[in-house]
């Protein structure tokens, strides 16, 4: 097999003008499976029996909550350093990736429009500290990431995720009467009465199917779509990167995860979520493909 | 510009206005494309000029010039306070042309200003910036739309946030078959796709479609073969660009001392009359 050396120019080009690739059928057969199983397992275990440092929520307003789902199962933890989407962190990154959580999330039929939204509040060319984009060097760097691992289809007209392509590289504020005016209130926050599946000008309703992997900047402005159908889910593992020195999403502590959990992971994720100084090189970064042991 | 519409031209380097033509306005200008599509080459007015061998679509040279009708859409009210705004209240109309395309043109492949830069490997005359909370641009273009373009006709399509790509787009990406192998347009090709991250406008008569020349552009295969694609593109820059207006003088004595002002190349420092009005009214 070739090595795959960062991302490609083609997918370099897209990503910097839209803040988004979808990338199809990164996860088929007996991967795609595996994977599948081991989520519709954890929706299936009664909370009182989640392992612990796992955690299910169910009150969440945009979608149930599976969190610390890539912990869950190592069919779910593997996807963490996938071989097509490794070389795409390792480059944005910069070459130094931390993953900062891995919750499955499942939209249903009933849960809210979620309202567009954003890592920085304003353009993030005016929040750089945040908002970090930069095309130095022929290459991206980009320090909020997220990585949406779909397990089931999405069609059109469903619903699901909207984002606003080339937002990410806004000179100018988004207020809230453009594109979704009613789905927030009078006082700025989420309108949780809002319901719709119109993506007016400018929107991008994005459908993947089941085993492509949808990967936005955190920078980009973003929301979900009401979710049509009532007899299937939306369902999604969503992996989170930042670089492995900061923290610019107000967690506090840098450190994400639980004692718990961190004894369910392999080496290599545990090397994966470790916070480090800038100077220092992670032994995975250095590797173009990286296997659980 | 309202800031919603400066929030999407810098984030796509397009502006889709609606019905900006309605009623005796756009009839007028209708009526005025139709009597130039209809008059025999011989019995143009000086300076006039139709190119029906041009290959992406046939091509009625000055139009603005050939009527009033047209030459008042170079300042039209909904339009001008975006001319002023981009050119930073220097403007300076550089072409207005007519197109029409029509069934069994080429497709016209994807191309832009912006992407000259990559090629030549030197930043060239052309700018995009934001300074003090507006948009600069220096190289613009409007088409007016005179007739209708339905879903699945074809016409105009764009790669929204290329005018800021940081990295050259390859002849393979969206239309791989639409050039040749040296690196020309293949006219041999047809397409009605629309591929992820590109976007094919379907404007009604009377629209306005803005675009940066910053932004990649082409234009699809032309489907319908009853109806044409009709516009007027009004193209402007800023006054200090020139170095002489591109107009033939058979044009020029026909317009307006509005309109020759706004096609006067001036220094920078100039202040053209035109541009401290809020609208203008040909005299």
């Amino acid at each position: 097999m070739n090595e795959i050396r960062g991302m490609t120019p083609e997918q370099r080009y897209f990503f910097d003008l839209t803040g988004y690739l979808h990338l199809e059928g990164v996860l088929q057969g007996a991967q795609l499976a595996a994977a599948q199983e081991a989520a519709q397992r954890y929706i299936d275990t009664p909370p009182e029996d989640v392992p612990a440092g796992l955690e299910i929520n169910l009150e969440r307003e945009h979608f149930n909550w599976y969190i610390n789902a890539f912990a869950f199962d190592k069919a779910l933890e593997a996807l963490t350093l996938h071989p097509q989407t490794w070389p795409i962190v390792r480059e944005l990154t910069d070459d130094r990736p931390r993953l900062t959580s891995g919750n499955l999330m499942v939209d249903v039929h009933g849960k809210l429009f979620l309202g567009l939204h954003a890592g920085v509040s304003g353009p993030p060319p005016l929040n750089p500290e945040q908002g970090r984009y930069s095309t130095v060097g022929g290459k991206i760097q980009c320090n909020d990431l997220v990585f949406f691992f779909y397990l089931t289809d999405v069609h059109p007209g469903d619903g699901g995720l909207i984002i606003v392509p080339g937002s990410h590289k806004a000179n100018f504020p988004r207020e809230k009467d453009y594109f979704y005016p009613e789905s927030y209130s009078a006082d700025g926050v989420y309108n949780d009465d809002f319901f719709s599946t119109e993506v007016p000008e400018g929107m991008l309703n994005i459908t993947p199917r089941a085993g492509d992997v949808v990967m936005i900047s955190e920078l980009v402005t973003h929301g979900a779509l009401s979710w049509v159908p009532r007899d299937r889910d939306r369902r999604f593992l969503t992996l989170r990167y930042m670089q492995q020195h900061e923290s610019v999403r107000g967690r506090g502590d840098l450190r994400c995860f639980s004692a718990e959990v961190c004894a369910r992971l392999a080496p290599e994720t545990l090397e994966l979520i470790a916070v480090r100084d800038f100077n220092d090189t992670k032994e995975i970064a250095t590797r173009p493909t990286v296997t659980l042991s | 510009m309202t800031p919603e519409q400066r929030y999407f031209f810098d984030l796509t380097g397009y502006l889709h206005l609606e019905g900006v033509l309605q009623g005796e306005p756009l009839r007028a200008a209708q009526e005025a494309a139709q009597r130039y599509i209809d008059t025999p080459p011989e019995q143009l007015p000086e300076g006039f000029r139709i190119d029906l061998e041009r290959e992406h679509f046939n091509w009625y040279l000055y139009a603005f010039a050939f009527d009033k009708a047209l030459e008042r859409l170079a300042m039209h009210p909904e339009t001008w306070p975006i001319v002023l705004e981009l050119t930073g209240g220097k403007p300076r109309l550089g072409g207005g042309n007519m197109m029409v395309d029509t069934h069994g043109k080429p497709f016209h492949p994807l191309h832009s200003g912006h992407e000259i830069t990559f090629k030549q490997g030197q930043p060239g005359w052309r700018q995009t910036f934001v300074k003090n909370g507006k948009i600069h641009n220096n190289d613009l273009v409007f088409f007016f739309y005179l007739t209708d373009v339905l879903p699945g006709d074809g016409g105009l399509i764009v790669v929204p946030g290329s005018h800021k790509a940081n990295f050259p787009r390859e002849n393979s990406y969206f239309y791989p078959e639409s050039y040749s192998a040296d690196g020309g347009y293949n006219d041999d090709y047809f397409s009605t796709e629309v591929p992820e991250g590109v976007t094919n406008f379907t404007p009604s008569a009377g629209d306005v479609v803005i675009i940066s020349e910053h932004l990649t552009h082409g234009a699809l295969s032309w489907v319908p073969q009853d109806r044409d694609r009709r516009f007027l593109t009004l193209r402007y820059t800023v006054q200090h660009i020139g170095p002489t207006d591109p107009f033939p003088d058979g044009a020029k004595a026909r317009l307006a001392p509005e309109t020759l002002e706004l096609i006067a190349v001036r220094d920078f420092d100039d202040t053209k009359e035109i541009a401290t009005r809020p609208t203008v009214t040909l005299s």
